[in-house]
């Protein structure tokens, strides 16, 4: 049934293009603008020359460290939460609960956000590989050679999976909390807050606040793993900490929903 | 060999025969907890036959709404079955059963059209679009978003998202809220076909008593969660009739009566069953009382309700 949950799943979110925008692809466009920005403004107003090489797969893999911003887990998590909450919002779990399965009902909705968020990181990685290719068409050959490499590539599918596994925790945890509280604000502020607190701990704890298992902690040691020489200890105990809130935030909400009475929705 | 086992699958009536549609037993529900907690199914028992609109009847409170709510499994019973034309109530149970439940609820943003295609989707009966459209009278708005629905429009398509997954019953809340006079006997005119030309079973909640009493053949009153009359309506309607007497001086009747009678309109109501009218006449002829004019009443639904529920009060 999930064959059939999935497109309707997808219709939904496609006819709500407000949510569809602000809440999936909002922050890759602007991650995108902004290099457009910046760059086209070093290079075509002050008529900056780079002159390194460019990795067109490894400056894709660095664009993808957005998967980290807070400002986009604040947007993606409204995005998420808006496709968990339309059922409350609406009164709609009426019409689908009967029919089918609740963990498929579930399952359908964390799906689609999570295509979309992935589609959201392709974005950033075509949106990178094309303005390096355009800038090297601007800058021409006194600009640094596009270095197009087989061992950059592996890294930039690496870099698109921590990614991809940190946007993943944070849809499950935004899932999670809209079905227990039924609440799109309650989701949204708490995976905000999340973002926010864990910057905020490493500013007073530095070094110290490394240990905590918290979701960014354990991103940004794995990326560190990948893009900047970082040790691997930490980032296979990273790597066992999202699958470890991946695992038990889409159990719990899973164990909520299937058991949640919709006396009213 | 095979043309007997065609001539009979062809001449049986399909929703008639077998158990019963729908079946609760002893199902509680309880909501809170403590001293607040609130007993909204209180061992339930009910058995729906197949092929008959059945009506379900009850006060406020009475838990209806719970019972259609565990029925399509958007709340859990604390204890007790709820059995699908004898399987358990599962989700594909369920894909059995067509249901409006409560107030239509549907996406703003999708219009009628793209609401029936996705519940079609569900159980691959997309062909069944535009002839639902049709049913429910809907062709013209099928493309506009629900948003700009009337109330009746969107009683309509809950009743098209109820029939377009081919459903072999029909649960129906309160399907005629928001109807015009128009509209709603439309409804009974579909509630009709459903049963009579399509053979499916209709369980319909409503607090439109009288219309409970013109479509439905079964009913079963609920109050205070539990069950306190069932039965095809015609004999719930004969077991509350009662024999009314105009007489010169009806408080000596009453106490004549031992008990069965009460003094009401100026004569006496005797609650006897309809054969012992004759007997009665009879005796009260030979022990002297004058009678001006006697009635067999036969009471309307509402009478029945309103009986039942003060009862139990």
């Amino acid at each position: 049934m999930m064959g059939t949950l999935i497109p309707t799943e997808m219709l939904k979110l496609v006819r709500q293009p407000a949510i569809l925008f602000w809440g999936f692809l909002v922050v890759p466009l602007v991650a995108v603008l902004l290099k457009l920005v910046i760059e086209g403004f070093l290079v075509l107003r002050m008529g900056h020359r780079s002159a390194g090489d460019v990795d067109l797969f490894l400056s894709a893999a660095r664009g993808l460290s957005l998967s980290g911003n807070s400002l986009g887990h604040l947007l993606f998590a409204l995005g998420v939460a808006s496709v968990f909450f339309l059922e409350y919002r609406y009164s709609t779990w009426r019409l689908l609960v009967p029919r089918y399965a609740r963990f498929e009902l579930y399952a359908a909705k964390l799906i689609v956000c999570l295509a979309w968020l992935a589609l959201g990181l392709l974005v950033v990685v075509l949106g990178d590989m094309a303005l390096n290719l355009l800038f090297f068409l601007i800058k021409g050959q006194d600009g640094g050679a596009l270095l197009v490499t087989s061992g950059s590539f592996s890294l930039l599918v690496v870099a698109a999976g921590i990614a991809f596994l940190e946007l993943a925790v944070l849809a499950s945890l935004v899932a999670v909390i809209v079905v227990i509280f039924r609440s799109m604000i309650a989701a949204v502020l708490s995976a905000f807050l999340l973002a926010i607190g864990s910057t905020l701990l490493q500013l007073y704890l530095g070094a110290d606040a490394d240990r905590l298992p918290l979701p960014s902690y354990a991103a940004r040691a794995l990326r560190d793993w990948l893009l900047a020489g970082g040790s691997e200890v930490p980032a296979m105990l990273g790597f066992a900490v999202l699958l470890g809130w991946l695992v038990v935030l889409n159990g719990l909400g899973l164990a909520v929903f299937s058991r949640q009475q919709l006396a009213v929705e | 060999m095979a043309a007997m086992t065609q001539t009979r699958v062809e001449t049986a009536p399909v929703a008639t025969t077998g158990g019963p549609a729908i079946e609760f037993v002893s199902v509680h529900k309880e909501f809170g907890r403590g001293a607040g907690a609130v007993q909204a199914l209180d061992g339930l028992s009910l058995s729906i036959p197949r092929g008959v609109v059945y009506g379900l009847l009850g006060p406020n409170g009475a838990g209806k709404s719970t019972l259609l709510r565990i029925l399509a499994g958007l709340l859990r019973a604390d204890r007790g079955e709820t059995r699908i034309f004898g399987d358990a109530a599962t989700p594909a149970g369920r894909r059995r059963l067509g249901m409006l439940i409560e107030t239509p609820s549907f996406y703003p943003f999708l219009t009628a059209r793209e609401h029936l295609r996705i519940l079609a989707d569900s159980s691959a009966t997309s062909s069944l679009v535009e002839p639902v459209l049709a049913r429910i009278g809907l062709q013209k708005a099928a493309d506009k978003t629900v948003s700009g629905f009337s109330l009746g429009m969107k009683q309509r398509l809950g009743i098209g998202c109820a029939l377009i997954t081919q459903p072999e019953a029909i649960i129906l809340d309160e399907p005629t809220n928001g109807l015009d006079p128009d509209g709603i006997l439309e409804m009974r005119a579909l509630i009709h076909d459903l049963v009579h030309r399509d053979g499916l079973t209709v369980l319909l909640s409503s607090h439109l008593l009288d219309e409970v009493e013109r479509v439905c053949d079964r009913v079963a009153i609920l109050q205070h969660g539990r069950l306190i009359a069932e039965g095809a309506v015609a004999d719930l309607l004969d077991r509350e009739g009662r024999f009314w007497l105009r007489v010169d001086h009806p408080d000596g009747l009453v106490t004549q009566l031992d008990g069965r009678g009460q003094a009401a309109d100026g004569g006496v109501y005797v609650r006897i069953d309809q054969s012992e009218v004759p007997e009665l006449i009879r005796s009260l002829a030979t022990s002297g009382v004058r009678i001006h004019e006697a009635k067999w009443i036969k009471p309307d639904l509402e009478t029945v309700f309103l009986s039942q529920t003060r009862e139990m009060k």
